[in-house]
């Protein structure tokens, strides 16, 4: 195992063009060996201290399924390297804004979104702005896991480098090693990159396509309820995860589970039949809460 | 109240009504496959695979003679239409499930279940006034263009489904992850839906195998084998239904046991095609 990582890290100092891009890649490989996890990976520096920077904002968002209103007028700031948890009662519209963050209601059948989501103060809803680039900076993990079901674990992966050309095998299995690594799976399978990724159990699979979202390397991390489907174990796992993770990426989470949302989020949006009814920082939000209805959904009065 | 006893009964009742319509269901085909196998069987030899038909006099003489160049004809036209026909078919299969709110939608889909229902010796005439006529002969490549009407439109219905059984959650990863639509579509969920694929175009070209009708005034038929390859795409070639049908009315009691052997041996082809087809979709569950 150990002569593995040797030969992927060695791969991955003799290819310049990707190590300067990835900088912390090749400290997070070398790290590995001592430590063998996740933590050896640190963000690019001053990135972490700059503090609440922002990344995202979202003006007057609004989405419409046909006549329905998906969510209406959400204005929300999203800031570098912290985690936005979005909660509220099913049908409450969390799962509609967080779609409209990479733009994949475009494909929803008549949904239309008005407002403006700014990322790094442009609007990716800008005509000339092209959808695909914008999701691959901005990643996506589903409710349930969705490993491409013909492609073995390592070819999920990657599938975002491969598939739009990017060929070279050092660079495909550096890439892959440090995705599975961020998401905390790679122990689990490294023996067996080859076999289909739909082998894996659901808690695996998960992080498999948290790892296929990260290898593509997004700014902002998009997850859609990631833990409804699994186990407590591997909740907690994913959870550890979105803690480590948010040192590289930015994380917007949509959560079911408040105790989740308290537990990773540094900052808390409730959502209730559309509208967006209170934000602020997660400690505040959980234990002094300005509005009613926030402090009733909270507190297990409805929901 | 009724018994148990009863309830049994009325049970057996119609379990024995379901096994009857299965049984008139199966008879017709039963009956054919005998009748077919009893008359062609003698005609089934060696020389039936290596000669060719010619003239009926061949026949009458005692001569060696067969359906070699039909045999032949029939795979290169099939397989010819079956090359026209997939990517046509799988293109709009494609359209069909995978842009659903394009503005052309609705007309190729009413369009596509037109052709599919047109009789097929239209798409012959069709096939006749498109190649047939410019080319001032009957070709196989005129025959394999009317098969591959018959074919585009069962491959582009087959496709849809086949398609529209992959998840949505597949194509919304594939887009997560900063992939463009086609190719979403072309590395993730046509992959997933092989099977499928695959399945309804042995479908497709099993049905074209049978047809005679497209086939009449196109390929047109041929009691040679042409002198070189080129001839059987750009000259009449004979093919299995349509040389069926022309020994089937002809007045050669030799000929019409061949073609009895004409049947069986289209019969296995066909068999064959939706065997693999069944196979295959056994293989997915």
């Amino acid at each position: 195992m150990m002569n593995l990582i040797q030969t992927i890290t060695s791969k991955a100092s003799s290819f310049p063009l990707f190590a300067t891009s990835e900088s912390r890649q090749s400290g997070g490989l070398a790290e590995a060996k001592t430590s063998a996890g996740i933590t050896g990976i640190s963000g690019t520096p001053g990135k972490e201290k700059a503090g609440k920077q922002l990344r995202m904002e979202t003006r007057d968002l609004t989405v419409h399924y046909g006549s329905t209103v998906g969510v209406k007028n959400v204005s929300l700031p999203i800031y570098d390297n912290q985690v936005l948890a979005l909660i509220g009662p099913s049908g409450c519209g969390k799962t509609t804004y967080l779609r409209a963050l990479n733009r994949m209601h475009d494909l929803t059948r008549g949904a239309s979104v008005t407002g403006s989501v700014l990322l790094d103060g442009k609007n990716i809803y800008d005509s000339e702005v092209n959808p695909v680039i914008i999701r691959r900076r901005i990643g996506m993990v589903f409710q349930k896991p969705t490993p491409f079901p013909t492609m073995s674990i390592y070819d999920n992966v990657v599938a975002g480098l491969k598939l739009v050309g990017i060929r070279n095998t050092s660079v495909l299995d550096e890439v892959c090693e440090r995705a599975l690594r961020q998401a905390a799976l790679f122990e689990e399978v490294k023996d067996r990159l080859k076999s289909p990724g739909s082998s894996l159990s659901g808690g695996q699979q998960q992080r498999l396509s948290i790892a296929r979202a990260l290898a593509v390397d997004p700014e902002v991390l998009l997850m859609d309820e990631p833990t409804s489907s699994l186990d407590p174990q591997s909740t907690s796992r994913i959870e550890d995860l979105i803690h480590e993770l948010k040192h590289q990426v930015t994380i917007v989470i949509v959560t079911h589970n408040m105790q989740q949302a308290a537990r990773v989020s540094d900052n808390t949006a409730f959502f209730y039949v559309g509208d967006l009814i209170e934000y602020g920082p997660t400690s505040t939000l959980f234990t002094k809460p300005k509005e009613t209805r926030t402090e009733e959904y909270i507190t297990g009065q409805f929901g | 109240m009724k018994t148990l006893l009863q309830r049994n009964i009325r049970d057996r009742i119609m379990e024995s009504l379901l096994v009857l319509s299965t049984i008139v269901v199966l008879l017709p085909l039963i009956i054919i496959l005998v009748h077919v196998v009893v008359n062609g069987i003698s005609a089934l030899n060696w020389d039936f695979f290596t000669q060719e038909l010619g003239s009926p006099s061949r026949a009458m003489q005692g001569r060696p003679t067969g359906l070699v160049h039909t045999i032949l004809g029939t795979l290169v036209v099939d397989f010819l239409a079956l090359f026209i026909a997939v990517p046509i078919g799988f293109g709009a299969g494609i359209m069909l499930s995978e842009f659903p709110d394009h503005k052309l939608n609705p007309t190729l889909r009413v369009m596509n279940d037109t052709l599919n229902g047109m009789p097929a010796i239209l798409k012959g005439l069709l096939a006749f006034v498109l190649i047939v006529k410019p080319m001032g002969t009957f070709s196989g490549l005129a025959g394999a263009v009317a098969l591959a009407f018959v074919m585009i439109p069962i491959i582009a219905r087959t496709t849809e489904s086949a398609l529209m059984s992959i998840p949505w959650s597949i194509r919304e990863a594939g887009l997560a992850i900063g992939l463009p639509r086609w190719r979403v579509v072309l590395s993730t969920v046509m992959p997933a839906a092989r099977f499928g694929l695959v399945t309804g175009t042995l479908i497709a070209f099993a049905r074209a195998a049978g047809e005679a009708a497209p086939l009449l005034f196109t390929s047109f038929g041929n009691n040679y084998l042409p002198n070189h390859w080129l001839g059987m795409l750009l000259g009449p070639v004979d093919t299995l239904p349509q040389r069926l049908y022309s020994l089937a009315i002809s007045p050669y009691s030799h000929w019409h046991s061949m073609g009895w052997a004409a049947a069986i041996v289209l019969l296995v082809f066909v068999i064959l095609c939706f065997g693999t087809a069944r196979y295959l979709t056994r293989q997915k569950h």
